[in-house]
């Protein structure tokens, strides 16, 4: 892969680079100049040593997700680079007759039966001869392809788009392109009379060896062909298309013309540049030029750098990979980071009294900064080389799994993994932990001497004595609060630079949380648009966003004091500029509305409101406004939008509210838990012998609230995510691949447009077709493709010039996809509509008024400029998915090639479930036929008898109608298939997504191995007081539990919330019940979450019970 | 099971010929060879020594928190080293209390909930169990700081609550290692004063580990020991004010 988030990635690497060195620099200064802190840092890490493994795994994990996200992005470059070369072999350029779209120079055509354009060869004779003289082609052959049907007789097996290639058996003489199975190269000019090669995927379709015989059929034509011998697939060898298309088989020139009645035609003259097939790839732009340069004037012929093409196309692949991972691992990656952040605050609390001692003898507190950052470099060398390691096998599974997933599509997935990428993960790995523990070493050098020293935890914050004292000199205390700790004011002009220093990481740290934040808002939008920012800029935020974010979430929870003023000035901020703008980005008001009263809540706390109470409110409105209120369900009570008008959001809410629900159900548990747990503590007698362990199990997380809320913020983060992803998957197969997109049919056949079927009834009877009996109902659909038609909506700024669109300037004409429905279609199908035009009552009645008026049309909600993304084409503006009826509009239909066009009234939108079989504008067959002379594809739908095996008679149906080609599937087989596809992609980044649990669960084993060295005199003491054995380590166990449970059951609830939300939101018309839970699926991650914290506490739990009494006792 | 002996039911603590011998890297330190000792019921036992003499090891091994490595250690007739770990750990709740120098209390409990822990320990329900802590509580002067936490409690405080903890269940015997090391003499008067009160009123036997000489004439008697031997036991005046006496060697080994 090349960009990230249309970044180059080696100026990602160098910056990278950059900041590492700058980041072993100051370590190896350490080394040089403090040479005592430095050796106080490293020997620490022998003291533990399964603490240390600890460590390393915690530090290591955000570099395994990034690791396989870069790796999975090379795996699908590699691979999709390497069809490319193997498919395309010499072929570097091709020219052919007419102007292509750039991405369909090399992909699978949407329009699988469309034919190239031919051209005389006479004519471009000088051209050929021209090119052959150039230094820079290896050769140029002239070549002549077309589409027939390949018919296996003996074993009835047919391949209805097989393409049959004519070579010139003297200029690809020397081509290595065409190769026999098993026995190396071979030539066309080999070929005897009637002989042709056949390509391994027709070879596979037809079980043809070499030897058999092959029928061609055309419609005026049928050949028999005896197969020379089986080919390995290739453009040369009659594949077009990389998962489509891939039958075909070679012929000499002169066969195939006259096969295809083309005698002195030329479909593509296919030009190899000098050099091997990946070498010719870098003279692509100057031979391009060259062939510019040679074509006559005036010709419809044009140049297609088909590899040039293919191989970018594989790196924009590699690069929406990686970045789709990426992306989706940013939940992960965040909750390692704060992982990270909470180990070495563990540490330093362990190492407290240390700490107390060192700085009573005069170690100053940089001193202990430098020493934690030696030794949190030392793990983090050495963490991020395993954790990049690890990533590499991650990637390798999903590339096993992606192998499975696509191949359906042809394509194979081998993993690879290039230098560039390894650097990366390591360098990002290492960075992100250097500037994480760098951050926490901070924290932790503010410690107070004497409390330390005793082990005395710290002093709950001062209320401010605001009524003796006046209320602008207590909120000028508790905004400078943080720059007295540097003591400027006694320190002079050095005081005054901390004193800088300070305010300005204050003042950053809340700008560096919205850059974050809105950096993983856009992320999305950067992976498939190329923005115009700077670069450099982009790599700042990309590298800032993945850091600052969790550590300003600890920077939050620790600097709550200080940082109350600063979010409630930012928040007002952002509320400012959102109206000052005239902005509809409903992230940026919801973020601007949660910030200010976040600050406004810690402030009071700072002025002694009860703790419960603030966050409790807090937590609720946080929730209620991210959850509730903004979507357009019925839940919320729409004062945002009352407020501050309509806004909007997309994909970027799901990553912001993960992060703001978190923080939200973080509080609301942490400080109401006690709530439901005290009475039931108290309450008994039922509980036996667990009481006192859920007592003690309680009580501490309680206690404890920043560690209990940031190993609960690691579990309901990435379970968020998960479930909400699952939920999506679950719906959307529910949706789109239900019941409700056949549209009443059952089976559809793809009429061979070599081979028109006439009417397929008929058909069958006449074939003696068994399938005739079992079908009830059949309608036509014939289809122009967007290649063949545009359509325009008339809005009043929006005029539907058509001369201006014939002409090939400026026009609003959307290619699109237009379908003529017979009347029996009309009649029997059963699709329904999410939104119908006014004074139509049901479904029924528009396709009634269809039936009856030749200008009237439905439309697809793939349509509606709302349900576009992913450079789909839509052109209905004005309606969307939560309209149920709208005022009738008019489209202008147009075909391009006749320039003929027709107005028709749009009266209904198909359900958006329905819409992906069922797609286009539909019009009636008459108004269709009179603006196509001929459509590009036409397709039956069939209804079925009742109880009839719908994939038996599909088979029956190709069977009756070998020879012609036709292409005959079940319906439901074929959203089954999709279906297994899709989720089989869903199951992947669930997969990777879940790797983020293995923070959590790290989070409740470095807790848990902590808890036993912090409490091991209170160990000793409870088992003074009768603990058994067994009641300590269920203590633990039950402690760990909790945690977990409380983390897991906030993310499944806030995820199926805001899930059911958008599904609610977007999909509510749809004829069905919207919104399902996935239970087995939430249930699975849940239990597995919840199970691997457990077994992560077993063994610490195990270590609890076995300490021994006076040990433990006398233990300091 | 327990092994119940029929000899010296008068006796709370026996010990005969203990024996403890802690295990490092290199050497064996023996930090107790062979000290036989007897603790009428009742009684109130101070053991002094210098640091490092083996007294809190003693106290320990007594009490069944730490293995002896030889010898028989018997409380209330019951041979300590003959119980599973669980059957210590359920006498401890039933006929123990402790009282720590450093308190030891769970800092994220109040002070109620330190001191019902022992009885929740025993099964007792929780209301009663409450009821009861708090009755303690009001016994050792704590009834108004019940519900705070051990941090907003001062020293002395602490250790009334530690005091409270350990008689909660009513034990028949306490131990208590340096209850007052962590206190200043006013504080560590009214924690002896209310220990005496409460081995005058209940009849409980109080074993109690110290260094300070004033701590232990509060006491009955006075065990003195150096390496790991009892070298002297006397009657403190006390003592000698409330009838008591020495165990003689004969009863002491019986």
């Amino acid at each position: 892969m090349s960009e990230l988030f249309g970044v180059s990635m080696n100026l990602i690497m160098f910056v990278l680079l950059a900041i590492l060195f700058v980041g072993l620099a100051s370590v190896g200064l350490i080394a040089l100049r403090n040479r005592v802190m430095f050796r106080l840092g490293v020997r620490n890490i022998p003291r533990r040593r399964a603490q240390t493994i600890l460590i390393v795994v915690g530090l290591m994990l955000s570099t395994v997700i990034i690791s396989a996200a870069f790796t999975t992005g090379d795996t699908v470059d590699r691979s999709v680079t390497s069809q490319v070369y193997r498919l395309l072999g010499s072929v570097d350029e091709t020219i052919v007759a007419g102007q292509r779209e750039e991405d369909e120079a090399f992909g699978d055509e949407n329009d699988t039966a469309l034919r190239d354009a031919s051209f005389d060869s006479t004519a471009v004779a000088p051209l050929i001869a021209t090119l052959r003289q150039s230094p820079d082609v290896d050769a140029v052959i002239p070549t002549y392809g077309g589409i027939a049907v390949a018919v296996n007789l003996e074993e009835r097996l047919s391949s209805p788009l097989f393409t049959l290639i004519g070579l010139d058996a003297a200029a690809a003489r020397n081509l290595p392109d065409l190769k026999a199975l098993g026995s190396g190269r071979v030539g066309v000019g080999e070929l005897g009379a009637g002989e042709i090669y056949l390509n391994r995927s027709a070879a596979e379709d037809l079980n043809l060896a070499a030897g058999d015989s092959v029928t061609l059929f055309t419609e005026a034509t049928t050949t028999v062909f005896v197969v020379r011998a089986v080919i390995e697939d290739g453009r040369l060898a009659g594949s077009v298309g990389i998962s489509t298309q891939r039958e075909g088989g070679v012929a000499p020139l002169t066969v195939a013309q006259s096969f295809f009645g083309a005698e002195g035609k030329l479909t593509m003259i296919a030009v190899s540049n000098r050099g091997d097939a990946r070498g010719g790839y870098f003279l692509s732009p100057t031979v391009e030029e060259q062939i510019d340069a040679a074509l006559p004037p005036e010709t419809e012929l044009t140049v297609q750098p088909v590899k040039r093409l293919g191989v970018d196309l594989a790196e924009e692949f590699g690069n929406i990979f990686t970045t789709f991972f990426l992306a989706f691992g940013l939940f992960s990656i965040g909750a390692g980071v704060l992982l990270i952040f909470m180990i070495f605050v563990m540490l330093a609390t362990e190492r407290k009294s240390e700490m107390g001692m060192a700085r009573a003898v005069g170690t100053k507190r940089m001193d202990l900064v430098q020493t934690f950052i030696s030794e949190g470099m030392a793990y983090n060398v050495a963490a991020a080389m395993v954790g990049t390691a690890i990533g590499i096998l991650v990637a390798v599974v999903i590339a096993k799994v992606m192998g499975s997933v696509f191949e359906a599509a042809n394509l194979d997935i081998s993993p690879h993994v290039t230098l560039r990428s390894l650097v990366v993960s390591y360098s990002l790995g290492v960075v992100l932990t250097f500037l994480t523990v760098t951050f926490a070493s901070w924290r932790i050098s503010l410690i107070n001497i004497v409390r330390a020293i005793r082990d005395i935890p710290d002093p709950p914050q001062p209320v401010p004595q605001w009524g003796s004292r006046g209320v602008l000199a207590t909120l000028r205390d508790l905004i400078f609060k943080p720059a007295d700790r540097t003591g400027w004011r006694r320190r002079g002009v050095g005081g005054l630079a901390a004193l800088l220093a300070v305010a300005g990481a204050a003042a950053a740290s809340p700008l560096l949380i919205i850059a974050a934040l809105l950096f993983a808002g856009v992320l999305f939008s950067h992976a498939w648009s190329q923005r115009s920012q700077p670069p450099l800029m982009r790599v700042g935020v990309f590298i800032g966003s993945l850091l600052v974010a969790p550590l300003s979430i600890g920077a939050a929870i620790f600097m709550t004091f200080q940082l109350g003023p600063l979010f409630l000035g930012a928040g007002a901020a952002i509320l400012a500029t959102f109206i000052a703008a005239d902005s509809e980005s409903a992230f940026v008001l919801l973020f601007g509305l949660s910030l200010a009263p976040l600050g406004l809540a810690l402030i009071l706390r700072s002025f002694g409101a009860n703790e419960r109470f603030t966050y409790t409110l807090l937590a609720v409105y946080l929730i209620y406004i991210w959850e509730f209120d903004v979507w357009d369900t019925g839940y919320g009570f729409g004062i945002i939008s009352a407020i501050f008008g309509e806004a909007d959001g997309d994909i970027e809410m799901f990553f912001i509210s993960g992060v703001m629900v978190t923080l939200a159900a973080t509080f609301l548990v942490v400080y109401n838990a006690d709530l439901v747990l005290k009475p039931l503590t108290r309450g008994g007698r039922w509980l036996g012998a667990l009481l006192p362990s859920i007592k003690m199990a309680v009580a501490y997380p309680l206690a404890n609230k920043m560690r209990t809320g940031m190993t609960m913020a690691m579990f309901c983060l990435v379970i968020f995510a998960l479930i909400v992803i699952s939920s999506m998957n679950h719906n959307f197969t529910r949706l789109f691949l239900g019941d409700n997109a056949l549209g009443g049919w059952d089976i559809s056949v793809d009429e061979n447009p070599s081979s028109p079927l006439g009417d397929l009834r008929t058909a069958l009877s006449e074939a003696g077709s068994p399938a005739a009996a079992s079908i009830a109902e059949i309608g036509l659909v014939e289809t122009a493709i967007p290649r063949s038609a545009s359509l325009c909506q008339t809005r009043p700024t929006h005029p539907c010039d058509t001369a201006a669109a014939l002409a090939g300037g400026r026009s609003n004409f959307t290619p699109y996809d237009t379908r003529g429905v017979d009347a029996a279609f009309i009649g029997a199908n059963q699709i329904g509509f999410q939104a119908r035009a006014q004074g139509y009552a049901s479904d029924a009645a528009v396709w009634q008024a269809l039936a009856g008026d030749e200008t009237l049309a439905v439309v697809d909600a793939n349509a509606l400029i709302g349900n576009g993304g992913f450079g789909s084409a839509t052109f209905v503006a004005g309606i969307d998915n939560r309209d149920t009826t709208f005022d009738a509009f008019t489209v202008t239909a147009l075909n391009p090639e006749t320039g003929e066009s027709r107005d028709v009234q749009v009266i209904g939108v198909v359900d958006l479930s329905t819409s992906t079989t069922f797609y286009g504008l539909l019009v009636s067959q008459p108004l269709f036929d009179g603006l196509f002379d001929e459509p590009d594809a036409r397709t039956y739908f069939l209804r079925t008898a009742d109880g009839a095996d719908n994939i038996a008679v599909a088979r029956q149906i190709e069977a009756s109608l070998l020879t012609t080609g036709a292409q005959a599937v079940s319906l439901r087989k074929e959203l089954d298939d999709q279906s297994a596809a899709f989720s089989g992609f869903f199951y992947l980044m669930q997969g990777f997504m879940g790797l983020g649990l293995f923070v959590g669960v790290a989070a409740v084993g470095v807790i848990a191995f902590r808890t036993i060295v912090e409490r091991r005199q209170q160990i000793g003491m409870l088992r003074s007081l009768g603990y058994t054995r067994s009641m300590i380590g269920v203590t633990f166990l039950i402690e760990s539990a909790f945690i977990a449970f409380m983390g897991i059951l906030s993310g499944v609830v806030f995820a199926l919330i805001l899930a059911r939300q958008l599904i609610t939101e977007q999909f509510a018309n749809q004829g069905v019940n919207s919104f399902s839970v996935p239970w087995p699926q939430v249930l699975a991650i849940s239990g597995l979450a919840f199970g691997a914290a457990l077994l992560m506490t077993l063994i610490p739990a195990r270590q609890a019970a076995s300490i021994p009494i006076a040990e433990a006792l006398r233990y300091e | 099971m327990a092994t119940e002996t029929s000899s010296s039911p008068a006796f709370s603590v026996q010990a005969i010929d203990v024996v403890k011998t802690y295990q490092t890297d290199n050497v064996d330190v023996q930090a107790l060879r062979g000290v036989s000792l007897a603790v009428p019921k009742g009684d109130m036992v101070a053991i002094m020594g210098p640091s490092g003499c083996g007294k809190t090891t003693l106290l320990n091994c007594l009490s069944g928190l730490d293995e002896v490595t030889a010898g028989v250690v018997r409380v209330d007739g019951v041979d300590i080293a003959g119980l599973s770990d669980n059957e210590k750990s359920g006498y401890r709740a039933r006929a123990m209390g402790f009282v720590f120098q450093f308190y030891n209390l769970l800092p994220v409990l109040s002070a109620v909930e330190n001191v019902e822990m022992p009885l929740l320990i025993s099964g007792v329900n929780a209301r009663e169990a409450r009821q009861r802590a708090e009755a303690v509580l009001d016994l050792v002067h704590l009834r108004d700081w019940a519900n705070h936490r051990p941090a907003q409690l001062s020293g002395g405080q602490r250790q009334r609550v530690t005091i409270a903890r350990a008689l909660v269940n009513e034990p028949a015997i306490v131990w208590a290692d340096e209850p007052t090391g962590d206190l200043d003499s006013r504080n560590a008067d009214e924690i002896m004063q209310l220990i005496t009160g409460l081995n005058e009123a209940n009849q409980q036997t109080f074993v109690i580990v110290t260094h300070d000489e004033r701590i232990a004439r509060s006491t009955n008697r006075i065990i003195n020991m150096v390496d790991g031997l009892i070298v002297e036991e006397k009657l403190t005046e006390r003592g000698l004010a409330r009838g008591a006496a020495t165990p003689t060697a004969s009863e002491t080994n019986s």
